[in-house]
């Protein structure tokens, strides 16, 4: 797996001069480069207003679902949502035995529930 | 009449009035540089700089702009009732951005962005939400090439806050 990165550098002299140690930590060093370079990631290149503009055009699900990494997860909690109305009702407790796997902490919109944390964001977004 | 752009590459593109006109930030140059489509000898005698796009961009820039030239310009509503912003890509839209691999997207949407043309814009906006919607955390990660930079924390944080949305 360590060597997978061998197709893309160009073999030099020096390196082939290198243990077989040195060349592994050489590759390893070269993996960390191309993962910290900017380009390699062409969608969080582009400036942050044009990310939070994509996400605007996803429900709220998908939003939170694409915080894959602190860039994202900045940007969405900053890019506004748009909402007409939003209802917030109280829900019979019995509701929440029959939905053990979920957290207590729902709203219904819609039939749509929606976390806490959702509405937290929704709210100071909005 | 014929207005030249010059892209970053210093490629010379030479469009139609109408195409230039298109892209909001051209419309703004040409007027500062005292550039009309009755006046011949003020286009011939200029050309619009566009640091900020490359040929290869331009040319699919300039390819959509002629499919739409004579579009009518129409309202978009900015969200619907489930409360996010809409965006309607036509048939012809979606067959000419499935050309273009992920990177040139985004290199796209970048020089619609700079040169201001909305339709183009928004069609690659709703392109690549197309792309992340109903899709898994890890899914999109993948897709998109991120380097997962959140801490063990921060993961966890936000793994108990999307757990209701992730079934």
């Amino acid at each position: 797996q360590k060597m997978s990165h061998v197709s893309e550098i160009d073999v030099t002299e020096q390196m082939r001069q290198m243990t077989l140690n040195r060349l592994v930590d050489y590759f390893e060093a070269h993996k960390r480069d191309n993962i910290n370079t900017k380009d390699n990631c062409l969608f969080l290149a582009l400036p942050n207003k044009l990310i939070g503009r994509v996400l605007s055009y996803l429900p709220p699900k998908d939003r939170l679902r694409a915080r894959v990494s602190k860039k994202l997860n900045a940007i969405e909690a900053e890019s506004k949502y748009y909402v007409k109305e939003l209802t917030i009702a109280e829900v019979h407790s019995d509701y929440w035995h029959m939905q053990s796997r979920c957290f207590p902490d729902f709203f219904f919109s819609e039939h749509n529930p929606y976390s806490f944390d959702c509405i937290r964001r929704i709210c100071t977004s909005a | 009449p014929n207005v030249k752009l010059v892209t970053s590459d210093n490629e010379e593109f030479v469009v139609d009035f109408r195409i230039a006109k298109m892209s909001v930030t051209v419309s703004r140059l040409m007027e500062a540089m005292n550039m009309s489509e009755t006046d011949d000898a003020s286009l011939l005698s200029n050309s619009i700089p566009l640091p900020n796009v490359t040929k290869a961009v331009m040319a699919r820039v300039i390819e959509w702009c002629e499919k739409h030239k004579n579009d009518e310009p129409k309202e978009e509503k900015e969200n619907d009732k489930r409360g996010r912003t809409t965006h309607v890509v036509s048939d012809w839209d979606k067959e000419f951005l499935k050309n273009d691999e992920f990177g040139r997207l985004c290199q796209l949407m970048g020089a619609a962005n700079y040169l201001e043309i909305k339709g183009l814009f928004n069609d690659i906006s709703q392109t690549i939400a197309n792309m992340i919607h109903g899709k898994k955390s890890d899914e999109i990660a993948e897709m998109f090439n991120i380097h997962c930079d959140l801490t063990e924390a921060e993961k966890k944080e936000i793994r108990k806050k999307t757990a209701w949305c992730e079934d």
